[in-house]
């Protein structure tokens, strides 16, 4: 028995052990190219509502937000790197929002990915529904109004939503720029030299102070219409 | 090979008398609960919910099934010294390696088939259709059970039994989310970070192509390449796991 035993040296074993390790490389591989995954069409259909979801965690409404979150976020992932395409996106953003309303990332994210699905007033709603929430947020008063501003073109809704983020604590200084070229657009004479005169008195920086200066000459040497201004 | 098939049942029986089979009296309950009380939740998918249940339990059970029994094999002989009654026989140590692992697996290949055949009646009270799919996800979970079984047996040739669940399991959960591994590689930047990542990802043993509960839900057989390859890999995987547990255990000392 002892003879038998010397037979199979360590050196014997490491060489066996090698080739099987590139038997399992090679099969392994064929297998995973082989093994092709159907579609899954009914992706998420089981996924609850936020609102069911945060009465059933116990008090642990957050860490439902989070979980739902993750999921979102590697459902985004997911479709990233393959068609490109979220349509449960909206759903998936409304639960995390069910589940915490204050959430501010989800609907700053979720606006953008449905901007990017080319669902547009899906993510005005979701906008709309974060400033419900959150109203002292100056980030999605700020969001919604540039989604205006850019997206619908709807001056009159990106002034107002930019007004408000700009009076909000903490607001950065372009926000108030945003909302005098908004207002700008808008029409609203009145309200765009406001705020350009404010950005030009108390703008920490001299370019953005001497380019409302320069806004501001040019408003108030342009032709006016009752306090109005027409579109640029 | 009569020492490797006396081993195996003996391993078998001994298995037997555990009452390992309780395990599928646990999964019957828990298939008929998710059968019945999911099912009006689920709106209109609890063919699905019961198929996604039933083979996560099946692959969950057996885990559990070779974490109590696998870890315990070769530590139970040497305990109870029967380790040396038997090495002290004309048996070689490959040998009794080699008949416990096929014990083992008959242990769970029974244990499939019962979790199998309860599902499928399950699935058939409740209205749904079976068919080859089902089959086919049984067979592609008895050969990752049958890579677990392996594992069992080269973790417990050099640690304890409860640190050989214990890196059981993760090695099962490691498998399972292996791609996420290659996945998080790509957004590296370190190339170092990445070649370990990728080194872990190739010495992984790939448990996730062993899944097929998406493809029974939408009735897909498997093709025979994929079950060709999935037993090769398998085979090997499993003979690189009981060669490396051999050579551990081969200079090891009983006392």
């Amino acid at each position: 028995m002892h003879g038998r035993r010397r037979r199979f040296t360590p050196v014997a074993g490491i060489v066996l052990l090698l080739l099987l390790g590139a038997g399992i490389a090679a099969s392994g591989g064929r297998f995973a190219a082989v093994r092709v995954r159907p579609a899954d069409a009914a992706e998420l259909t089981l996924f609850p509502s936020g609102a069911w979801l945060a009465e059933a965690s116990l008090g642990y409404r957050h860490l439902v937000a989070d979980f739902a979150w993750i999921t979102a976020i590697q459902y985004y992932g997911r479709h990233r790197q393959a068609d490109r395409r979220y349509p449960l996106a909206a759903h998936l953003m409304r639960i995390v929002t069910d589940a915490d309303p204050r959430f501010e990332s989800a609907y700053l994210f979720g606006a953008l990915v449905l901007v990017e699905n080319g669902q547009h007033d899906r993510a005005a709603e979701l906008l709309a529904k974060g400033v419900r929430a959150n109203p002292r947020s100056w980030r999605l008063w700020f969001e919604l109004g540039f989604f205006h501003y850019i997206f619908t073109r709807s001056w009159t809704e990106a002034t107002r939503a930019l007004r408000i983020a700009a009076r909000l604590p903490g607001a950065a200084d372009y926000v108030r720029r945003l909302a005098a070229a908004a207002a700008e657009r808008a029409g609203d004479a009145a309200t765009a030299v406001r705020l350009w005169e404010t950005i030009a008195t108390e703008s920490g920086n001299e370019e953005i102070r001497r380019i409302a200066r320069d806004r501001l000459a040019r408003l108030q040497s342009g032709p006016t219409n009752g306090g109005r201004v027409g579109p640029r | 090979m009569m020492a490797v098939a006396t081993l195996a049942r003996h391993t078998l029986l001994d298995a037997l008398r555990e009452r390992v089979f309780r395990l599928l009296f646990a999964f019957l309950i828990v298939l008929m609960a998710a059968a019945y009380l999911v099912k009006p939740l689920a709106l209109g998918e609890g063919r699905r919910v019961t198929i996604d249940l039933g083979l996560t339990v099946l692959s969950l059970s057996g885990l559990l099934l070779i974490v109590m029994l696998g870890t315990r094999l070769l530590q139970k002989e040497v305990e109870h010294r029967t380790m040396l009654l038997l090495l002290a026989r004309p048996v070689h140590r490959w040998q009794v390696l080699l008949g416990k692992f096929c014990g083992l697996l008959g242990v769970v290949g029974l244990v499939t088939i019962g979790m199998l055949a309860i599902l499928a009646a399950v699935m058939w009270l409740a209205g749904y259709p079976v068919g080859s799919p089902l089959w086919a996800a049984g067979y592609f979970a008895f050969l990752e059970l049958g890579i677990l079984c392996a594992w069992s047996l080269l973790l417990t040739a050099f640690t304890s039994s409860a640190l050989s669940g214990f890196f059981l399991i993760g090695l099962f959960v490691a498998g399972h989310l292996a791609p996420s591994l290659i996945e998080t590689a790509a957004l590296l930047p370190s190339a170092w970070a990445r070649l370990l990542l990728t080194g872990t990802f190739r010495l992984l043993p790939r448990f996730d192509l062993y899944n097929r509960s998406l493809e029974v839900v939408h009735g897909l057989p498997a093709g025979a390449a994929e079950t060709l390859w999935a037993t090769v890999y398998a085979l090997l995987y499993a003979a690189a796991a009981l060669l490396m547990a051999y050579l551990l255990f081969r200079h090891r000392e009983f006392s």
